[in-house]
């Protein structure tokens, strides 16, 4: 904390006089790590990609999708929740 | 041979700009996880496109054998998943996607919130990608009703009469998603259809093209 003296304030003590920009600099004022886009960055981009695609196709794999009997407007006592949820609504 | 045919083109429709605009930008170090492997939260937003792309695809597969109709909505999808060569994985691959690109779509605004990346000059784009965000619900929303099981049925029956709260006009939704006051039936599987096939993927393309412009526009946000 700057307590004390030589602080200058305009008027309302809780207001500096100095002003201290809250703005970022932009990244251009970080010079020579940038990467080209294309092609080196999208590449590696895409190798990130393939990973979490094998990842994807794992859990469909797992777990296929569900599917119930057909819509019939007349079962009785059907309640509608999704799968996780409704043992937590039987059980409390 | 590939050379010749690209320079022909582009002697003609000077395409080289077109491309160049899109290719020619650097990424900044704080952005890079091969720098910094914290900025692996800038991938979200590029994964959640990854996802939209894979339920584009596997959606353009899943019409070849859906059909929207009372009789046999249920029928296709069981054939789809029981008979059709891998079409049990291309489902499999809608249907979680689904809930993936929620998940991303979620991660990525929390990235952007708490970075303070939404605020000026980008504020607009924020703005699109709540608009997104709604498109995404609403591609959940009238998906589910497709499949045409017991879930589907009765899961929409509650989000119509949800809709139908919504005040003042609230009926008029209902009936302008079901196709009809009282009965959830072959109108409401069309137009869920349409709406999932046709109408919200359109707002989608367009709400997409805004938000990948503007971020060519005004750059990623600065380091923190």
């Amino acid at each position: 904390m700057k307590r004390g003296k030589g602080m200058k304030f305009v008027g309302d003590s809780r207001v500096s006089a100095e002003h201290i920009s809250r703005i970022p600099k932009d990244y251009s004022e970080y010079p020579g790590r940038t990467e080209a886009f294309w092609p080196n960055f999208l590449l590696k981009e895409w190798l990130a990609g393939s990973v979490f695609l094998v990842g994807f196709l794992c859990l469909t794999l797992a777990h296929p999708s569900p599917l119930e009997g057909v819509a019939d407007p007349t079962t009785p006592g059907y309640i509608p929740l999704p799968t996780g949820i409704s043992y937590f609504y039987m059980n409390y | 041979m590939l050379q010749k045919m690209y320079d022909w083109i582009d002697e003609r429709v000077d395409i080289t700009p077109i491309w160049r605009d899109i290719a020619d930008h650097e990424v900044p170090e704080h952005v890079n996880p091969a720098h910094h492997f914290s900025a692996f939260v800038y991938c979200f937003g590029g994964l959640t496109f990854f996802v939209v792309v894979i339920q584009i695809l596997s959606g353009m597969f899943l019409t070849m054998y859906y059909v929207p109709d009372i009789e046999n909505a249920w029928k296709s999808v069981y054939y789809l998943q029981t008979q059709v060569a891998h079409g049990q994985i291309v489902r499999g691959m809608h249907h979680w996607g689904a809930s993936v690109v929620i998940v991303m779509l979620l991660l990525h605004t929390l990235r952007v919130f708490f970075q303070g990346a939404y605020k000026k000059p980008r504020e607009l784009n924020w703005m699109v990608g709540v608009l997104l965000f709604f498109v995404m619900l609403g591609l959940g929303f009238t998906g589910y009703l497709l499949p045409w099981d017991n879930k589907a049925y009765f899961a929409t029956e509650v989000g119509l009469n949800i809709a139908a709260e919504v005040p003042l006009i609230g009926d008029y939704l209902k009936t302008l998603l079901a196709g009809d006051t009282e009965i959830v039936g072959a109108l409401t599987l069309t137009r869920f259809f349409a709406i999932h096939v046709f109408f919200l993927p359109g707002a989608l393309f367009a709400l997409m093209a805004v938000h990948f412009i503007l971020i060519r526009r005004q750059g990623i946000s600065g380091p923190l």
